[in-house]
């Protein structure tokens, strides 16, 4: 599957310009803060209307400002973990991640067990959202997503607030459900180690724009490219020193087809 | 004496009833959308909070009296009269208590973290499941909360209702009427006492209860 967009977006003070593929296993989306990644991805999901673009999945326009399409959220099966997770206060654990499922009651029930299972859910189906952790809350939130069949996953810093024996533990848990639903997913993030071991490719974002693309293996041909210019380096380039170091990362330039807005 | 008791809890009830969906409408759409004649909507659905009364009542007299506006073409066309019958006195209940209900239901769906409508967007829910299965239950305890001050509102309700409904015992006379009716009728002090009694009771009840249902919507609202 690909994602191919051309999004554009001006608020006061800050605008986003991206023009790039998605494809189908998991990319990571490094960046500081305020360079748009959020935005992004809700504008992936239907949630924040770009200004002018296209979205478009395989075949399927989900968004195209030209020929005036904009299929709404609840339509278009892109799914997010949001950063706090936004698990519906007045459900039980078990409700919430039966929120989304659709299909007859046996492929619900046998892919809700199958979830509960991989993540480790059944001790908290019972549980009411005000007596779960930080850690149990994200897992949950990951079930829910994953049980609504989305073609697309996206996940807002999935590790923010966890210590480091929990952002291993939900690193372990991605892993397994990327490998037993295949579902492509976006990864939002601020720690290159978090997920240096479970992203296929990583983009570099910065003040609203693709800074730099590249692909992540542990040895192997490497097809990789880098976007336009970047603004502001520093810490952007130490991430990248570092997993070029460690991880085999290479970028290449590229010629930005980005153009101003 | 009971008539009255009788009488004051049918219209209060009737009238939550009457106002029930017109509140949780308003309120959804006062907080939720923007669009243009808000600020007059606003005004017009809270003037009944802040107009005196009686004067309410006159203008209910005036649009919905036998000679009124809209109160001759019902009469002449349905034959349906609200003007001193107790139905009348459900209409200026409900007005007085609209404004109280709306303002609850705009108050809790404003605290209600909109991004929730988000999550449930993206699980595949459109705007109607999203509406019925998360906003209304998140501002559940506030709309209860709005229906009970609405009720209880009713029950202390006097000018507009003298007014518009009269003070007939029997049909249009409320716990409120009766107590002023009793205090104007030598030797019926006790009597007006016992109905004073009934009324402090119901009114504290109805605090309490709005009170409870309050303070739950916050725990709701700050657990996101």
């Amino acid at each position: 599957m690909k994602l191919n967009i051309q999004i554009y977006l001006k608020r006061s003070g800050f605008s986003l310009a991206v023009e790039t593929q998605f494809n189908s296993g998991i990319t990571a989306l490094f960046g500081p803060s305020g360079a748009g990644k959020s935005t992004l991805l809700h504008c992936l999901a239907g949630l924040t209307r770009p200004d002018s673009g296209i979205i478009q999945l395989d075949t399927e326009i989900l968004y195209d400002t030209r020929r005036k399409i904009n299929i709404p959220s609840h339509r278009r099966k892109i799914g997010i973990v949001f950063q706090d997770c936004l698990l519906f206060p007045h459900l039980s654990v078990r409700a919430n991640m039966e929120y989304g499922q659709t299909g007859d009651k046996q492929t619900r029930r046998e892919q809700f067990d199958t979830i509960t299972a991989l993540l480790e859910i059944e001790p908290l189906l019972d549980r009411s959202m005000t007596h779960l952790s930080g850690g149990e809350k994200k897992r949950v939130a990951l079930a829910r997503a994953i049980l609504a069949n989305p073609r697309w996953l996206l996940l807002d810093e999935p590790f923010s607030g966890l210590d480091q024996s929990l952002k291993n533990q939900i690193l372990v848990y991605l892993r397994r459900l990327h490998q037993a639903t295949a579902i492509p997913m976006i990864l939002v993030s601020h720690c290159p180690d978090e997920i240096a071991d479970l992203a296929d490719e990583v983009f570099f974002m910065e003040k609203g724009r693709l800074t730099a693309r590249g692909t992540l293996t542990s040895g192997g041909v490497i097809d990789s490219a880098c976007f336009c210019h970047s603004q502001d380096p520093k810490d952007l380039q130490k991430i990248k020193n570092w997993l070029i170091k460690n991880h085999s990362l290479r970028l290449e330039t590229y010629r930005s087809t980005i153009r101003a807005v | 004496m009971l008539d009255a008791v009788w009488i004051s809890l049918k219209v209060a009830s009737v009238s939550m009833l009457v106002i029930l969906l017109p509140g949780i409408g308003l309120g959804w759409l006062l907080a939720r959308r923007r669009f243009t004649g808000q600020t007059l909507l606003h005004s017009l659905l809270y003037l009944p909070m802040v107009l005196p009364p009686v004067v309410t009542g006159y203008l209910t007299l005036l649009v919905f009296g036998k000679q009124g506006i809209l109160g001759k073409w019902l009469d002449r066309y349905f034959g349906i009269s609200l003007a001193f019958d107790w139905t009348g006195a459900v209409l200026v209940s409900s007005m007085v208590g609209l404004p109280l209900l709306v303002r609850a239901v705009k108050l809790s769906m404003e605290m209600i973290d909109r991004r929730f409508s988000d999550a449930s967007a993206v699980l595949g829910a459109g705007p109607a499941r999203t509406f019925y299965t998360i906003t209304l239950p998140l501002a559940g305890p506030g709309i209860f909360a709005g229906l009970i001050l609405a009720f209880a509102r009713s029950l202390g309700e006097f000018g507009a209702t003298i007014i518009f409904a009269g003070n007939i015992p029997g049909k249009t006379q409320t716990i409120a009427l009766a107590v002023y009716s009793m205090i104007q009728t030598p030797g019926a002090d006790a009597a007006a006492m016992h109905l004073t009694l009934v009324s402090v009771l119901l009114s504290v009840l109805a605090v309490i209860a709005s009170d409870y249902l309050s303070r739950k919507m916050q725990k709701v609202g700050i657990n996101s």
